[in-house]
C-alpha cells in the first residue's frame, strides 16, 4: 500500500501544496512549526478519513480559510486509488474514494491501512493503565472492525451497572434488577478479553523480535494478564455484587485491566529510560505493521513523525532499516544529519512550502 | 414577551419529546395562523382521544374501551404472547401478518440511568398473565439495543420457569429500532426466533 501524491488546500499552514512519495522512504525535514506533523496529518486524513492528532477537526483548516480540501492518488491491492477529504466548518467532514462519496470512516478505511506514530503516542508506555486499554481496543478493531460494537455495548452496559448499583445503594430498586446488566457486561466483557488476549498473543513474538531489531536488550515482553478471565466474569461480578453495591461502582472486569510491556524483565513505564520508552512505542507500531502485513499481504503507510529524537545515532539506523524492511514510510525530522542515510525522496518544508530535493 | 395565554400554549408544546422552545413557538406560531377551525381540529383530536383512548386492561397495548382489538379478536392464539417495548412497536409485527398470538406492553425498557426499574414497567403484569396459565411459549421482541437485551434477559428469568421463553433471530440492525425494521426482515427474525 501506498500514497504517491496529495494535494493540499487550505489546511493547517498550506495554503495550497502538493507533495510525491516515494514508494520506499520518504524523509520530511524542516524547522519547528515548518509544517511536518501538519503534512503527515493531511496524509493520514487521505488514507484513514480522520485526523490522527485532533478531534476538533475544523482547527485543520488554515486560519482564515473557509475550508480545507485534501486530494491523493494511491495505490491499494495493485489498483490505483484516489481518494479526497474536505472539511468546512459547522458541515460534516466530506470523504471520496474513487469520486464517490463515503459515509462513514469505518467505510472508508477498509481500502487502507497506514500506522501512525506521534510524539503524544509515549503515553501508551508512560502513563495511566486507561491510554493502554484504549490503544490496545483501537489495534483490536483495525484487525477486526467488527469488534468495535462490543468495546461500545461494554462501555453503554457499564455505564447501566454502575446506574443500577447507585440506585440499588439507594433504594430505589432491588438488586435482582442488576442481573441483566451483569449478563451484559459478562457477554460483552468477555468478548472485550478474548479480543484482547488473541491480539496479545499474536503481537507478543513481533514486538520482542522488532524491539531486538530496534536495538532493544533481550526479555522484551508484551503481556495482556486480564484480572479475570472471559469464562469467570460472570461468576467474578456475582462474587462482587454486595461490595459493588456499597460502593456503587462497578469493581472488576476488563476496564480494570492493563498491558504489561517490559524490557530486559524490567517494566517499562516504570524502569524504561526515554530513549527505551520510545523504541518500545515504535517496536509496538511497527510489530502491528508486521501483523497487518501478514493480513493483507501488503504492508501498511507508516507515518512516523520526529521519531529520531531521543534515539542514539545506531538506534536510528537500526529504525530505519526495519522501517524499509516494512514498505513504504514516510518520516519527519527537523535535522536532516538525523537520517542515518540518504532517504528516496527528501521534501523540505518551508513556510507553508514543500519542496523536493534529490 | 407573549401574552400569557400564547406563553402557556408555547409552554405546553415544549412539553412534547423532542420539541425545543423554538420549534414551540413556531408551532404556537402556526395555530394562531391558520383558520380557527383548523387549530380547534387539533384540540378536538386531544380531548377525544384522551377520552376513548387508554391502555388495554390485558396487554397494555392502545385500546378504545377495555380491550384493544387484538385482545377481543377471538380469533387470535392465546397461547402465545410478544412483548414488546411501546405500543408503536406492535404495528411492524402486524405488518409482517405471520404472528397470530396476544402482546404485551411494556411501556419501555430498563434503564437505570434514566431512572427506568423493573417496577416502572409492566413486568409484573406479564409475569401474573403467564401464571395464571394457558401461556405456551413468550417471544421477546424488544429492541435490539442495550435497554432492549437487558430488559429481555430480565423477563426471561422471570418468565421461564412457566412457559417457552424465546428471543427473535439476530438479522436485526443492531441497536435499531423494532418500528423501523422492514416487514420481511421482521417475518424472518420471527420464524427464527430461538430459545433464551
Ligand atoms: N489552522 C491553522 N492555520 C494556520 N496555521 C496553523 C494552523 N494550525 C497550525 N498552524 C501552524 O502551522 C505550523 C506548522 O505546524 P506543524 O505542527 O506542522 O509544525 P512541525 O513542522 O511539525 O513543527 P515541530 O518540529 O515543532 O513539530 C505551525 O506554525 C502552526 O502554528
Ligand atoms: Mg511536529
Ligand atoms: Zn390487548
Amino acid at each position: 500500500m501506498r500514497i504517491e501524491h496529495l494535494r493540499l488546500r487550505g489546511f493547517r499552514c498550506y495554503a495550497a501544496a502538493e507533495a510525491t512519495f516515494a514508494p520506499g522512504l520518504t524523509a520530511v525535514v524542516g524547522a519547528n512549526g515548518a509544517g511536518k506533523t501538519s503534512l503527515l496529518e493531511a496524509v493520514h486524513f487521505t488514507l484513514a478519513g480522520y485526523s490522527p492528532r485532533t478531534s476538533s477537526e475544523t482547527r485543520c483548516i488554515r486560519q482564515g480559510d473557509a475550508f480545507f480540501r485534501l486530494e491523493a492518488r494511491a495505490v491499494s491491492g495493485g489498483q490505483e486509488r484516489s481518494t479526497t477529504a474536505a472539511l468546512q466548518a459547522g458541515e460534516p467532514r466530506r470523504l471520496t474514494l474513487d469520486a464517490k462519496p463515503i459515509r462513514s470512516v469505518a467505510a472508508f478505511a477498509v481500502a487502507f491501512e497506514c500506522l501512525v506514530f506521534l510524539p503524544e503516542r509515549l503515553a501508551v508506555v508512560q502513563r495511566a493503565p486507561a491510554i493502554r486499554r484504549a490503544y490496545l481496543d483501537r489495534a483490536v478493531v483495525r484487525a477486526d472492525p467488527a469488534h468495535a460494537r462490543e468495546t461500545a455495548a461494554y462501555g453503554r452496559a457499564l455505564a447501566q451497572r454502575n446506574a443500577a448499583l447507585r440506585r440499588v445503594r439507594a433504594g430505589a430498586a432491588t438488586a435482582a434488577s442488576l442481573d441483566p446488566w451483569d449478563e451484559r457486561l459478562a457477554t460483552h466483557g468477555s468478548a472485550i478479553i478474548e479480543g484482547r488476549a488473541r491480539l496479545c498473543a499474536a503481537l507478543a513474538a513481533p514486538f520482542a523480535e522488532v524491539l531486538r531489531d530496534l536495538g532493544g536488550g533481550p526479555g522484551a515482553a508484551l503481556r495482556y494478564a486480564p484480572r479475570v478471565g472471559a469464562a469467570e466474569l460472570a461468576g467474578a461480578l456475582a462474587e462482587r455484587r454486595s461490595r459493588d453495591i456499597e460502593r456503587a461502582v462497578t469493581g472488576t472486569g476488563p476496564h480494570l485491566d492493563d498491558i504489561a510491556l517490559a524490557e530486559g524483565g524490567r517494566e517499562l513505564r516504570a524502569f524504561g529510560s526515554q530513549g527505551e520508552q520510545r523504541t518500545a512505542v515504535l517496536a509496538l507500531l511497527l510489530a502491528e505493521a508486521r501483523l497487518v502485513t501478514e493480513r493483507l499481504g501488503e504492508a501498511p503507510v507508516l507515518l512516523l513523525d520526529d521519531v529520531f529524537s531521543e534515539l542514539d545515532a545506531d538506534r536510528r539506523r537500526r529504525l530505519i532499516m526495519v522501517v524499509r524492511e516494512l514498505g513504504q514510510a514516510i518520516v519527519t525530522t527537523t535535522e536532516r544529519e538525523h537520517l542515518p542515510a540518504p532517504p528516496d525522496t527528501l521534501l523540505t518544508v518551508r513556510a507553508g512550502t514543500v519542496t523536493m530535493s534529490v | 414577551m407573549l401574552p400569557p395565554a400564547a406563553e402557556r400554549l408555547v409552554a405546553e408544546l415544549e412539553r412534547l419529546p423532542g420539541v425545543g422552545r423554538r420549534t414551540a413557538q413556531r408551532l404556537a406560531f402556526h395555530l394562531l395562523r391558520v383558520p380557527e377551525s383548523e387549530a380547534l381540529n387539533l384540540a378536538t383530536a386531544i380531548t377525544v382521544v384522551r377520552e376513548r383512548i387508554g391502555f388495554c386492561q390485558e396487554c397494555f397495548s392502545l385500546a378504545e374501551g377495555d380491550l384493544c382489538t387484538t385482545c377481543a379478536d377471538p380469533r387470535r392464539d392465546t397461547t402465545m404472547i410478544c412483548v414488546v417495548e411501546t405500543p408503536s412497536d406492535v404495528i411492524p409485527i402486524e405488518r409482517t401478518a405471520s404472528y397470530r398470538g396476544r402482546y404485551h406492553v411494556l411501556g419501555g425498557a430498563l434503564s437505570p440511568i434514566d431512572g427506568v426499574d423493573p417496577d416502572d414497567l409492566r413486568i409484573a403484569e406479564l409475569v401474573r398473565r403467564v401464571e395464571r396459565g394457558g401461556v405456551d411459549e413468550v417471544i421477546l421482541a424488544t429492541n435490539p439495543t442495550m435497554t432492549g437485551e437487558a430488559t429481555a434477559s430480565f423477563v426471561a428469568g422471570l418468565l421461564r420457569p412457566h412457559a417457552r421463553v424465546t428471543r427473535l433471530a439476530s438479522g436485526l440492525p443492531v441497536g435499531a429500532d423494532l418500528e423501523f425494521a422492514d416487514e420481511v426482515t421482521l417475518g424472518r427474525a420471527l420464524a427464527g426466533r430461538r430459545d433464551l
